[in-house]
């Protein structure tokens, strides 16, 4: 009798225990193979040095650690700033998005290991600073099944950034132009949106914006203070 | 290419004390002893064990049923289940990384959830008690929008090795304003993005 109970209770946590696991084990992972323009010691991301009309290509090691068939999506984001002062890569025109040609997609078996490829093309003229992007990998579902309520997916970015001189980015001093205030509707309510760029191809980093609103009496009515922001080179931010 | 220089690495390790073990052993000579240890990642390149990653990401969750109310509302995850997000950082470089979430508005399939916030707070991030890495920081409340933003973020020489950030049941929220809700279900998906970016 007692071996009968042992048996119906390690039957219900194994159903509870597969069930967890299914729901947010992600199954691949990405592995950066370096090229040997990559600049020296830089083993997180790619930092790439190229000559005007240069080329190079490398690859991205991608692991399946799931016993299921797994396809992976890879894309090239640009690097923009969002209304949150954070460097964000998503689908936009920019010129590094004609520079670079990514594999779009590879599907891997169960546990199997395989690359991606990338090719990188530098503009034929010079540039000053950086050019930045983001390789962004996720996994490609087969629809977006959604029982109601919040679901959770992941998904890895690789930094790709490109330059011409690496020891000359040092040296360019940050500037921003001012490009608009407007009041607009957002989600049914009246907002002043403000919005800069940084003309610089170069990030910014521990960006302070302080923004106050006043009265043509010259009464402040609003401010907001953002800490730690930063900006992507050549870019412009809309906040409100 | 990456391999050989690995594998060139080990080599160098491996020869030069076996040279220190033998000198010391001939010559028998009193003095410090040099002890030298090198580090490689881990396996091949392909190898998990040596990368970046996500262990888990947060279970799916939801508010489940509510009625629609004239005021602004705040409701929790309703199985009252505590969640993870996992991330191993086994590079060996000390370059740090950094966990973003994004998620559009929630909306059903006829209209948007307009003025819900989707509020996220990481409650604590903890590691094996062993590990002498820094942690890496948490921040604060988070509404989520279609704009990443940074929730878990390591920075040069934080957050080697396996770090776990809990969400107590409580740390997720849905704040509807009246106004907004119809009969219907909504829902959105949470992207979480672990970046290795300058």
């Amino acid at each position: 009798m007692k071996y009968c109970y042992a048996v119906i209770v390690s039957v219900l946590m194994f159903v509870v225990y597969s069930d967890t696991m299914y729901a947010n084990e992600p199954s691949f992972t990405v592995t950066p193979l370096f090229p040997d323009e990559q600049i020296d010691g830089n083993e997180s991301y790619y930092e790439l040095q190229l000559d005007p009309t240069e080329s190079t290509d490398f690859e991205v090691v991608l692991h399946n650690l799931s016993s299921n068939e797994v396809t992976v999506n890879a894309s090239l984001f640009p690097a923009v700033t969002n209304e949150h002062f954070v460097i964000d890569y998503i689908e936009a025109e920019s010129e590094i998005v004609d520079l670079i040609d990514v594999q779009p997609s590879v599907t891997l078996g169960p546990h199997e290991v395989k690359t991606i490829d990338v090719a990188v093309q530098v503009p034929d003229q010079a540039f000053d600073g950086i050019l930045l992007g983001g390789l962004y990998f996720e996994e490609a579902y087969d629809e977006n099944i959604t029982n109601g309520g919040i679901s959770n997916e992941y998904a890895y970015l690789i930094g790709l950034q490109l330059t011409n001189d690496h020891e000359q980015h040092g040296a360019i001093e940050p500037e921003l132009s001012f490009i608009d205030v407007e009041p607009i509707t957002y989600e049914n309510r009246p907002r002043i949106n403000v919005s800069f760029q940084n003309d610089t191809a170069i990030i910014m980093d521990d960006l302070t914006v302080v923004t106050e609103i006043f009265t043509d009496e010259g009464e402040r009515i609003a401010s907001h203070e953002k800490e730690d922001g930063r900006m992507a080179p050549r870019s412009a931010v809309t906040y409100g | 290419m990456s391999k050989k220089l690995w594998l060139s690495l080990v080599g160098i390790g491996v020869i030069s004390s076996g040279f220190i073990v033998s000198d010391v052993a001939a010559e028998g000579r009193e003095g410090a002893t040099e002890v030298q240890v090198n580090f490689v990642r881990d396996g091949d390149p392909g190898d998990p064990d040596g990368a970046l990653r996500f262990e888990q990401v947060i279970e799916d969750f939801s508010f489940g049923e509510q009625s629609i109310s004239s005021s602004s509302q705040t409701y929790t995850v309703t199985d009252g289940i505590e969640r993870f997000v996992e991330v191993t950082d086994n590079r060996g470089t000390g370059a740090g990384w950094d966990v973003q979430v994004r998620a559009p508005q929630l909306a059903s399939e006829n209209a948007e959830l307009t003025g819900a916030e989707l509020l996220l707070t990481p409650s604590s991030i903890s590691s094996d008690s062993s590990n002498v890495s820094n942690p890496p920081s948490l921040s604060g409340t988070i509404r989520v929008t279609d704009a990443a933003q940074s929730i878990i973020s390591a920075g040069v020489n934080e957050g080697l090795g396996t770090w776990e950030t809990n969400f107590l049941p409580t740390n997720l929220e849905l704040v509807v304003p009246p106004g907004t809700a119809r009969v219907d279900d909504y829902s959105t998906t949470i992207t979480w993005m672990l970046l290795s970016t300058p």
